[in-house]
């Protein structure tokens, strides 16, 4: 789980909800390599998250 | 919290759980957006609480308890744009973490999205406890700085699974 959320926080860095200056390159981390995300992947949950978090937001506010 | 445990309760029909829920308002009305919600695609339009205590099932119910006390703890007081900003920023990180699950068909949907939803949770309470020293410390560019500032002014620091001796040991970043 604990990769699984490092991969969410870069995540949500590259789709434009980070609160700090500067991140990580998302396809070199150790995290996305033990869960063996492609970086295919990876951008496909970039634009999911990109796209849905909206609606995550209205449910939770 | 009765809410939680009667979705852990086997015995507990559907009608005492959208009961329980029914007592706290703002959780009945987050039970009820929930069930609506694109996030969960259900066909049909749900306005009954027992309907949504069904269509969504006892483990997404236990884990809107949680969230909605995180969205509390997070928006109730909040002072300053960065709060804003980090609890959007813990929002998308739930959502992405529920889609890398759904993605690698790992089990545990609702526990992806509320561990990704709670992992900031400790920036908030130092940025409660101590605003002008912690907003401080989130300036620098690096994690791993931010990571061993938490650690020698706090004596802890806020990450879930990550540590600053294991960042530097194991697998160095790069610049």
């Amino acid at each position: 789980m604990a990769r699984v959320v490092d991969v969410a926080d870069s995540i949500a860095y590259h789709a434009g909800f980070g609160v700090r200056l500067a991140e990580r390159d998302l396809a070199e981390t150790e995290s996305v390599m033990a869960l063996r995300l492609t970086k295919e992947q990876l951008y496909l949950v970039v634009d999911r998250t990109r796209s849905g978090s909206g609606d995550a937001f209205s449910m939770l506010s | 919290m009765r809410v939680a445990a009667l979705t852990q309760d086997l015995d507990a029909s559907t009608r005492r759980i959208a009961d329980a829920i029914g007592c706290d308002p703002a959780l009945a009305a987050r039970v009820l957006r929930a069930a609506n919600s694109p996030l969960f695609c259900f066909q049909r339009n749900i306005t009954a609480l027992p309907m949504a205590v069904s269509a969504l099932g006892n483990e997404t119910i236990y884990s809107l308890v949680f969230m909605s006390a995180a969205a509390e703890a997070f928006t109730k007081g909040a002072r300053t744009s960065f709060e804003k900003d980090l609890w959007e920023h813990s929002v998308a990180v739930g959502f992405a973490a529920r889609e890398i699950m759904l993605m690698l068909r790992l089990r545990g949907l609702e526990e992806g999205f509320l561990c990704g939803l709670l992992h900031d949770i400790g920036k908030l309470l130092l940025l409660r406890h101590d605003p002008s020293s912690y907003k401080e410390l989130l300036k620098v560019g690096h994690e791993n700085e931010l990571l061993s500032g938490e650690l020698s002014i706090y004596g802890l620091y806020t990450c879930s699974g990550r540590s600053p001796r294991s960042q530097t040991l194991e697998s160095p970043r790069r610049d």
